[in-house]
């Protein structure tokens, strides 16, 4: 072997490509949060420079800067980018993946290589939607993709952002999924979950509101996609379909959205308050009943987004008070914020300014909140500019100030560098005053009448001229915050690190890791006693000390390529869905599918199931470790069982548009529909099954491997029978009659189809398990993914009950 | 009481907003506080006690806020803080006062919605149609007189002041909204769904609306004008639009655009606008675009972007190639047709005109 000399070029080069390869294959859970904190910052730098590019052509009246459609594509991507690239990931991914096991004192989330596919789903369906402009265009339909524009033949990029957003979704709720498990099977021994940190308690909440929410933009997404694709639609008033039922399906989603932007940054405010007041918070415990609260009411407030649309009177009302219910929890958590300050010596650093900040302009977003839910008033101002300041109010200059605090205040810790204190003050007042100009000439507007979403406005309306130029020179004091924060952020890694293990001595365990924190987080042991939410101030008290532990002792998750090439292969399968089909059908109106997409689109499903049993044939460690669980279940089982709380909720929400449709006499059977007696067999041959892998599992429990192989392979062959069967049944139900014309068909081919997208899942989720016995991976130590799996496909067949009931017997 | 609040609103809010920009002269004031409409006054009656618990919420928690931080802050303190974890007493006054402001707050809009909801028995009834980009305002109660179906206009609604108008909103093709803001709330127009509501204004004047759901690129050009008539006003005008048969063309002009409206120029490649136009009186009766009746009444072209002079100037660019006026604009390019015969079209259009003492512009001030 010849001798390397690395001169300089070189060994700079393979670094950031070492890196780069690092941060594909890693399960480290800091590393994943970075990558979701980067590509979120990213995305907000792009976000905000559309929203400058709005800003600019409504400078002045009759601008002809973005015209038209050009305006349209811009409005939404800004919206999309903002919402699901910023917002979201950053407080509940970002800060979420790098703390929460931090803070619970353990060394990795549940599902370490699930998170790995997680951030690169999420990371691809961005991708998948910053490509596809240079392919078709961008979507033009705003972030709503209200139906039926979302169809309109003129229309760009809906298909593609339809499977960017749903793609996006399958990540976000694995992710959500994990965290849950991780809250509930891995926190330090000793800390019960009323003395888990409450950022922690804000992440589980707004993870069990992803888990039980997410599933109405899933399902507004799919039906969207499958009407452009092939025809089929639950909306279309030609067939008898209703397109608000649209909008209740995305507003059942899209409203707690509105909390998943806000809990976790809730969870960093009141981390923030503590610690720089150097006190307990206020009312802890009614802090996590104002969080679960806050979850349980923001399900039963969708429609408020809708009352203009005129659904009957009763359900306004019913609405209404359910909208003004959840300000309760929300004012709790304001006033215990200030509690929490209160009595204090309140450390006045860039965090505590946010924080302030925050909780200031977050006020002022909280009471026009509360003028919108008066039902007579939002008739008059819902989707005008009121609507827009009120929602950039909570967002923008509200949870965003908590998500640049998060960032200050954790930045020591996670890169072990100080951001300057200087500049983040001109970067926080720039954003402060930047906000008020660009947000606060928009309620007058809204008041004078300026709808949303408007590119352009005429000469002559009573002062629109100079509340628009106001808003649009605020947009530049933002424009110039954001440059600061960069520059910040980019000089802070110009200096060497000088953070030590605790810089704003706060009290939860992630200060107690070393800034940045080793691999393996923790070179000690934390005592088993946690007197209250805050450890660090309680032992000190008590002069409990740290036990440390040798860290060669310490075994982590190894890296792996699976994961990665799995979410590669989703993203070329959401490239080819997006552009192409699995054959040249197109329904009237709609782009023919690209060949090159479908060439990709049938590349992606050997590329998927080469890298999921890759990632499955492969063990989490290298060398057996114990796992310890706090309960009884594995964190496969564990992850699974909140994973398909989900599942519940998809098949909940299209299941309830059908029965709506149904029961209103909207969607009524056509002559010729599906025969029982195949159904019922194929509901023989799914309830056989589901014995079936019940018997495997405790098989392979009592060690029993043959047999255990045996009932596994029987399972699969029993899902071939059922999927041929169904296959049969829809193939002759197509040619009876034309799908497009009939909503009930529609509706069957839809809810029916994907439950038969779900055997295709659940069986290779069977199959998983089966190549690990196969290939001797699963042993008395090491379980593989059989009790996930044969949850699953319990849930599949569940399902398939509810079907025969709705679809075959009704 | 009720004129005095009705002076405040339709003076205060616009002054207040006109400190925030130049005194600019403005030519319509689009004001969600205008009070000459009942819609707007059950609103207003609704919110003064809410505002006013709004402003003493803003400025209690913001005191409390800014006190806190102040009095507490490092610099001003040294001593190690007390460790206190709550306050049981204030935490319960804490939650029961929001619950029973919000409780004040949704009995106040619930018993406005029974106000200002229910349609009343004598409310004069509209159809409005969206469509992109564009409105049509349709009277079911007055039927055209020795012909079939009812009075149409496009893009411009004539009503009476002092009346509730109960609007039925549906929409052609995708969503959209009606919102004339100085006169009511707003109600989507959706296809394959009828929505009916009220808006009202005692003072008559030429109020703005818009859309307000997006409805594709041309969204912010669906822009319509609403005429309110003092009553007499409106009564002669819809028993002329009742009784409205278009006059025959006259000059040379008028009848070559009479020709090519009715039957197309092959040799220009244009089709008759009559298979998409109508005008009452004539054999054209095409629904998909607006109704050309009173075209020479109106003072709006392209859904309200063009008014007055502007609107004579762009009728002939219009018809040529109306996407380059309008982006997404449905109405195919007739580029072929000779500046002669665009003409002989603008000189037929705007012959199509009411009676002179039943034509609603100019008759009441823009408000």
């Amino acid at each position: 072997m010849a001798v390397q000399i690395p001169t300089q070029a070189q060994s700079q080069r393979p670094r950031a490509l070492s890196i780069l390869l690092d941060y594909m294959t890693t399960t480290d859970h800091k590393k994943i949060g970075i990558l979701y904190i980067v590509t979120a910052i990213l995305a907000f730098a792009v976000g905000g420079l559309l929203a400058v590019a709005l800003r600019l052509q409504l400078a002045v009246p009759n601008n002809t800067l973005l015209v038209g459609q050009t305006y349209n594509q811009v409005l939404t991507l800004h919206a999309a980018i903002m919402i699901f690239f910023f917002l979201i990931p950053i407080g509940l991914f970002g800060f979420g993946n790098y703390f929460l096991p931090l803070m619970l004192g353990v060394r990795d989330v549940a599902l370490p290589r699930v998170n790995t596919f997680a951030v690169w789903g999420f990371v691809f369906s961005l991708v998948l939607v910053v490509v596809a402009m240079l392919n078709g265009g961008a979507p033009g339909v705003g972030w709503t993709f209200y139906y039926p524009m979302s169809v309109d033949a003129n229309q760009t990029g809906v298909a593609v952002l339809m499977v960017a957003l749903i793609l996006n979704g399958i990540s976000s709720l694995l992710g959500s999924a994990n965290f849950a498990a991780t809250v509930i099977n891995m926190r330090a021994p000793g800390m019960s979950l009323w003395k888990m940190p409450i950022f922690v308690w804000s992440v589980f909440a707004t993870s069990m509101l992803q888990l039980v929410s997410l599933g109405g933009l899933t399902a507004a997404a799919l039906v969207t996609y499958l009407e452009l694709k092939v025809g089929v639609s639950m909306f279309n008033p030609a067939i008898g379909g209703v397109p608000v039922l649209m909008q209740q399906f995305f507003w059942f989603y899209s409203h707690p959205a509105v909390y998943v932007m806000l809990l976790p940054y809730l969870g960093i405010g009141a981390e923030i308050a503590s610690t720089m007041a150097r006190k307990p918070l206020f009312g802890y415990r009614v802090m996590v009943y104002s969080l679960l609260g806050i979850v349980l009411v923001s399900l039963l407030v969708w429609l408020h987004h809708m009352f203009a649309v005129g659904i009957p009177e009763s359900w306004q009302i019913a609405f209404m008070v359910a909208t003004m219910i959840v300000a309760v929890p929300t004012g709790v958590k304001i006033f215990n914020l200030i509690g929490t300050l209160w009595g204090g010596r309140i450390i006045m650093k860039t965090p505590t300014y946010w924080l302030v900040g925050f909780i200031f302009n977050f006020l002022i977003g909280g009471i026009t909140g509360m003028s919108l839910g008066m039902i007579p008033f939002d008739y008059q101002v819902t989707m005008s500019y009121y609507v827009v300041a009120h929602f950039h109010n909570v967002m923008m200059f509200g949870t965003a100030f908590l998500a640049m605090g998060g960032l200050y205040y954790w930045w020591p810790k996670m890169t072990g560098r100080f951001l300057n204190e200087k500049l983040g003050m001109a970067h926080f007042w720039l954003f402060m005053v930047g906000s008020w100009m660009t947000f606060l000439p928009q309620y007058v507007l809204g008041l004078l009448g300026m709808p949303r979403r408007y590119y352009t406005y005429p000469d002559g309306n009573f002062a629109w001229n100079e509340l628009n130029l106001v808003s649009t020179v605020g947009a530049f004091f933002l424009l110039a915050g954001g440059m600061v924060w960069f520059w910040n952020m980019y000089q802070s890694f110009q200096r060497p690190i000088t953070a030590s293990a605790n810089p704003w001595g706060g009290f939860t365990l992630e200060w107690t890791a070393a800034s940045p924190p080793a691999e393996y987080n923790f070179a000690h042991d934390f005592p088993k006693s946690f007197p209250t939410e805050r450890p660090l101030y309680d032992w000190e008290q008590s002069g409990t000390k740290l036990r440390p532990v040798d860290p060669s002792t310490i075994h982590l998750p190894v890296s792996s390529w699976g994961p990665f090439i799995t979410a590669v292969s989703l993203l070329l399968m959401g490239w080819g869905l997006a552009f192409g089909w699995f054959s040249g059908y197109h329904p009237q109106g709609t782009p023919a599918p690209q060949l090159s997409a479908t060439i990709l689109l049938y590349l992606s499903i050997p590329l998927f199931l080469y890298g999921l049993f890759k990632w499955a044939g492969t063990r989490e460690y290298d060398v057996p470790v114990e796992h310890h669980t706090l309960t009884k279940y594995d964190n496969g089982f564990m992850g699974m069982a909140w994973f398909i709380l989900s599942e519940i909720s998809l098949f909940g929400v299209l299941i309830a548009g059908y029965v709506y449709l149904r029961v209103t006499g909207h969607a009524e059977p056509p002559a010729m529909r599906p025969n029982i007696w195949l159904a019922a067999l194929n509901t023989l041959i799914l309830v056989s099954s589901s014995f079936v892998i019940h018997r495997a599992e405790q098989d392979q429990h009592h060690h029993r491997m043959t047999r255990a192989r045996l009932g596994l392979f029987i399972v699969l062959a029993m899902g071939a029978l059922f999927m041929l069967f169904q296959i049969y049944e829809f193939s002759l139900f197509g040619k009876e009659s034309n799908w497009t014309q009939n909503l009930w068909q529609s509706c069957f081919f839809i809810i029916v189809g994907l439950h038969g997208l779900h055997i295709l899942i659940g069986g290779t989720g069977v199959a998983i398990p089966y190549f690990q016995a196969m290939t001797g991976k699963i042993d008395k130590t090491n379980h593989g993914s059989i009790t996930a799996a044969s949850l699953y496909w319990h849930l599949v067949d569940v399902v398939w009950l509810l079907i025969i009931a709705i679809f075959y017997v009704w | 009481m009720n004129t005095l609040t009705r002076q405040f609103f339709s003076r205060a809010l616009p002054s207040a907003t006109l400190l925030l920009g130049s005194a600019a002269l403005a030519q319509q004031t689009i004001n969600v506080g205008d009070l000459n409409s009942s819609y707007n006054r059950n609103i207003w009656y609704m919110s003064i006690a809410v505002i006013v618990m709004a402003i003493l919420i803003f400025v209690g928690v913001s005191y409390a806020l800014f006190y806190t931080v102040n009095k507490f802050r490092e610099d001003k303190r040294s001593a190690e803080p007390e460790q206190f974890h709550g306050n049981n007493r204030l935490e319960t006054v804490l939650i029961v006062v929001p619950v029973i402001i919000v409780t004040i707050i949704t009995i106040l809009a619930a018993r406005t919605m029974a106000i200002v909801n229910p349609t009343p028995k004598d409310a004069l009834h509209v159809n409005a149609t969206g469509a992109k980009f564009w409105w049509a305002f349709e009277y079911p109660e007055s039927k055209v007189q020795g012909g079939t179906g009812t009075v149409t206009n496009g893009n411009e609604l004539v009503i009476p002041a002092g009346r509730q108008i109960a609007i039925t909103a549906t929409a052609k093709d995708v969503i959209h909204a009606f919102w004339a803001p100085n006169l009511g709330g707003q109600r989507d127009a959706i296809p394959g769904s009828k929505k009916t509501w009220q808006i009202d204004t005692d003072k008559p004047g030429v109020y703005q609306g818009n859309c307000t759901v997006l409805c594709g690129p041309s969204h912010a050009n669906m822009r319509f004008k609403v005429v309110a008539l003092p009553k007499a006003q409106y009564d002669t005008f819809i028993a002329a639009a009742q009784a409205y048969k278009a006059p025959a063309p006259v000059s040379t002009s008028e009848k070559n655009g009479y020709t090519i409206f009715m039957q197309g120029k092959a040799s220009a490649g244009a089709a008759a606008c009559l298979s998409c136009h109508r005008i009452q009186g004539t054999q054209a009766a095409g629904a998909v675009g607006p109704d050309m009746s009173f075209f020479g009444s109106r003072n709006t072209l392209g859904a309200g972007i063009y008014e007055g002079q502007a609107r004579i100037n762009h009728i002939k660019p219009w018809i040529k190639k109306c996407v380059d006026l309008k982006p997404g604009c449905l109405m195919p390019a007739y580029e072929k047709l000779s500046d002669q015969d665009l003409g002989d079209l603008q000189a037929y259009l705007l012959s199509l005109k009411l009676p002179e003492n039943a034509s609603y512009w100019g008759k009441v001030p823009v408000r």
